[in-house]
């Protein structure tokens, strides 16, 4: 489980390193975590992969309605690729749909 | 080192071994190498496989669409040696370095690791992630596929055995010398022997010393043994050798008495017989010798220092009868040594020159030489020997009855020298009488 954790977060690294737009995202969610309106992406990511396991592929939070939302991909042992939402401010989750 | 030493072939063996043992754990650690850089390159695949796999989307047409690329430039480049690919169904979706190719994977590896031709022909080990999106009901069945060409591997496969060949070579090198001390130590205990066998060779040491490991020590202890037995059977011989000559010197007196008791009735009759006392002495007196030194030929080889000998034989000399108006010159090394017994050499220099004694007119030298063959010569100013009568010496034959006494003690000398190695041959003096010069090997 720890190697499998450290391959998504290695994955996320790659993620962040990606253009400056991605960047972005991280500096918004290190203010918001800051003034504590989110959990942090560890809580968020146990959360997320107990409700659907497997690798997480792709990180996305959105500020709507004034709630900040994790929308995460998770891509299962069988290939399937599931969309995971989950509420940043409580760590809980909210849908686990097929895809979008 | 000798072809049939213990320790070359030992040292050999272990090297043979070791290089052996070496080579298959140089292959064992290329192919742990081999294992470990596929299994690496593979998990690096399988992210970017995966992070692909989070970025893809299907346009209204179905055709696969990549919101952002991987970042590696090698993704950008024409044949850079790291491809990716996303099909779905007949909609193919390809890096920019499979430039105007395709990869072509085996279509029967689902998913996993496979290997594959790249674009420019080079093998390629291959990352296939399956992957289903869309909602339940609409989903499509993608394949991401991402390659890295094996070249890139070998790079680090080279510079691995780079650093592998002189570090296994050094090891060699280490194990192989470390090794030979330890059979050098091993076989430590037979160099003793060795060393200990050549004094009692040389006669300083009687016995072995029994101070050896257990695997030694029987073979040490037989030894001893071995020349325990030798020094009682030389004992045995010598009383035995005692006992004749001391039971023969009363008849051979008695009858020397009856041959003067009888001179006076019949000269000749009475010279007669005490000539035959006289030969049968000579005769007793050589064979005593002879199985004397037969009995003393053992593992032992003694040796004597020749210059002392020699000074107390003319000491001995100058005492007897025309031996002191004699002139006696010694030049004879300090390091001169015979390869015997001094009793033996006593016996065989004392003859010489008491033979010298009797025949010189004024002059007497002994001469050595230790220098390559040793030999140590003694001459006179005499009148020498003819070749004839020279040839008569070895069969103990007397050469002039007119001095008694002459003959036998040659014989015996050259016996004696024989039986020690050494070569007792006779030739004209410088000075103008008889040469008798021993000779034997040097070290």
């Amino acid at each position: 489980m720890n190697t499998r954790r450290a391959a998504c977060l290695c994955l996320l690294g790659l993620l962040a390193g990606a253009p400056a737009s991605a960047s972005e995202d991280a500096d918004r969610a290190r203010q918001a975590l800051e003034k504590g309106e989110i959990r942090p992406l560890d809580e968020i990511l146990r959360a997320a992969q107990a409700a659907v396991p497997g690798d997480v592929v792709s990180v996305d939070l959105k500020h709507d309605d004034g709630r900040w939302r994790y929308k995460l991909r998770i891509l299962g042992a069988d290939g399937k690729r599931r969309t995971v939402k989950v509420d940043a401010g409580s760590a809980k989750v909210l849908d686990d749909d097929d895809d979008d | 080192m000798r072809r049939h030493s213990l320790r070359l072939r030992l040292g050999l063996a272990a090297a043979a071994l070791i290089a052996l043992a070496l080579v298959l754990a140089g292959i064992g650690l290329t192919v742990i190498l081999d294992r470990v850089l596929d299994a690496r390159t593979a998990d690096g695949l399988d992210r970017t496989a995966k992070l692909i796999a989070g970025r893809v989307s299907l346009a209204p047409d179905g055709s696969p669409i990549l919101s952002r690329e991987p970042p590696d430039p090698r993704f950008a480049t024409p044949y850079g040696g790291l491809y990716w690919q996303v099909e779905a169904g007949s909609h193919i979706l390809r890096s920019r370095s499979l430039w105007d190719k395709s990869l072509d994977p085996d279509k029967a590896v689902a998913s996993g690791t496979v290997d594959t031709t790249g674009p420019d022909g080079g093998r390629l080990i291959a990352v296939v992630q399956p992957l289903t999106i869309g909602p339940g009901g609409a989903e499509t069945e993608l394949r991401v596929i991402v390659a890295e060409d094996r070249r890139n591997l070998a790079a680090s496969r080279t510079t691995f055995l780079r650093l592998l060949v002189p570090a296994l070579v050094a090891l060699f090198g280490v194990l192989t010398l470390a090794m030979t001390l330890f059979v050098r130590r091993a076989l430590a205990p037979f160099r003793v022997l060795q060393a200990d066998l050549l004094a009692v060779h040389a006669g300083t040491r009687t016995r072995l010393p029994e101070h050896f490991p257990d695997e030694v020590r029987p073979l040490v202890h037989d030894l001893n043994r071995l020349l325990d037995a030798q020094e009682r059977a030389l004992v045995r011989a010598r009383d035995a050798a005692a006992d004749m000559a001391h039971g023969l010197k009363t008849p051979l007196a008695v009858l020397d008495a009856l041959a003067r008791r009888s001179e006076p009735a019949d000269p000749a009759l009475s010279a007669e017989i005490a000539e035959q006392a006289r030969a049968m002495g000579g005769q007793v007196e050589r064979a005593l010798t002879r199985a004397r030194i037969a009995a003393s030929g053992d593992l032992r080889r003694r040796s004597c220092r020749v210059a002392p000998v020699a000074e107390r034989l003319v000491a001995t000399m100058c005492r007897l009868p025309e031996g002191d108006s004699l002139d006696w010159a010694i030049s004879v090394p300090e390091t001169l040594a015979y390869p015997g017994e001094e009793g033996e050499l006593m016996e065989v220099l004392g003859n010489l020159l008491d033979n010298a004694r009797k025949w010189a007119h004024r002059r007497v030298r002994i001469t050595g030489a230790a220098a390559g063959d040793q030999s140590l010569a003694v001459e006179d100013d005499g009148p020498g020997m003819s070749p004839a009568a020279i040839a008569g010496i070895g069969r103990g034959q007397r050469w002039d009855e007119t001095r008694p006494g002459t003959g036998f003690g040659i014989a015996i000398a050259r016996d004696v020298a024989e039986a020690a190695g050494a070569q007792l041959e006779f030739g004209r003096s410088a000075l103008g009488g008889l040469r008798a010069a021993l000779r034997w090997p040097g070290g």
